[in-house]
């Protein structure tokens, strides 16, 4: 039987929209304000790290990844880790993964509702080429530009096509 | 309350959310830390100090050895089956919650988490052991 078409509907992105805002304010204490959804397109903004995640269930199949420039990674990381840091360093590249697991944990448990029922999965890290990749592949999707007081960072949502 | 004279195991394979739990733990009062990156590698680090550790906190989702499958093996050991373990996992799904009390998780937290959460999810865990 064929799998039908990967849809991303409010349904389906609002619970992921809301796992942003609710693991950047408990986790690394930094408000983020939501842009509005657009169309897939490279923005336009030094993007340095990403955290990355494969989305597969019956109703999905795609990847969500988290751009962030450097200088907002940092900033999180400290609001997180309480350490301040002037460049990536690779120890704390996983940070990127780790915020992607976190919102994804809470997305999932909402669409789980929505009888979502994602296979398990493990977020990695983008970094340099892998980013420049990622966001030329010429997939359907969303990019949701967040802002906070350190500057914007991205959530795009890819359909596996 | 609970003892923060006691060393903390934290075993994650994010060595981000590591240094979030020790960094939360420092500031409840715990002085003691020993961290490692999967289940595996926390279970050979039990068997060489068995005496240090008083509270295990542990990532669920990681490669190698899972979070649920240290667990099976800590309950199952003449050793350690009475140390504190606290599960730390993304998901509040129901099922996951209820595998996790049948292997003999103490207590869980869903990520992400604040201090007075950890502090919280401590005190109802040293509750149950000590009523």
């Amino acid at each position: 039987m064929n799998r039908p078409k990967s849809i991303i509907d409010n349904i389906f992105l609002t619970p992921f929209l809301c796992g942003v805002v609710d693991v950047f304010a408990v986790q690394a204490k930094v408000t983020v304000t939501q842009g509005a959804p657009q169309k897939r397109h490279a923005p336009d903004l030094d993007l340095s790290i990403a955290g990355s995640l494969k989305l597969d269930c019956e109703q999905f199949s795609g990847t969500v990844n988290m751009y962030f420039s450097k200088q907002v990674f940092l900033e999180i990381y400290k609001g997180v880790s309480g350490e301040k840091l002037e460049n990536i360093e690779p120890k704390i590249e996983d940070c990127a993964s780790e915020i992607m697991s976190m919102v994804f944990g809470q997305a999932k448990t909402v669409l789980k509702i929505h009888k979502y029922e994602f296979k398990p999965t493990i977020a990695k890290v983008l970094r340099g080429d892998e980013i420049k990749e990622q966001l030329e592949k010429p997939s359907e999707g969303v990019i949701v530009p967040f802002n906070s007081e350190f500057g914007p960072f991205y959530l795009e949502i890819i359909v596996q096509g | 309350m609970f003892d923060t004279g006691i060393k903390v195991l934290v075993v994650d394979d994010m060595a981000t959310m590591r240094k979030i739990v020790i960094k939360s733990l420092r500031e409840l009062g715990f002085e003691e830390f020993m961290e490692v990156a999967d289940g595996g590698l926390a279970w050979d680090r039990l068997k060489e100090s068995p005496e240090n550790v008083g509270l295990i906190i542990c990532d669920w989702n990681m490669p190698n050895v899972t979070g649920i499958e240290f667990l099976k093996k800590i309950r199952a050991s003449q050793d350690f089956n009475q140390l504190p373990f606290i599960l730390l996992t993304a998901e509040s799904e129901v099922s996951q919650v209820k595998e996790a009390l049948e292997a003999g998780v103490d207590n869980y937290i869903v990520k992400p988490f604040t201090v007075e959460i950890l502090k919280r999810k401590l005190q109802d865990t040293y509750k149950k052991i000590n009523p």
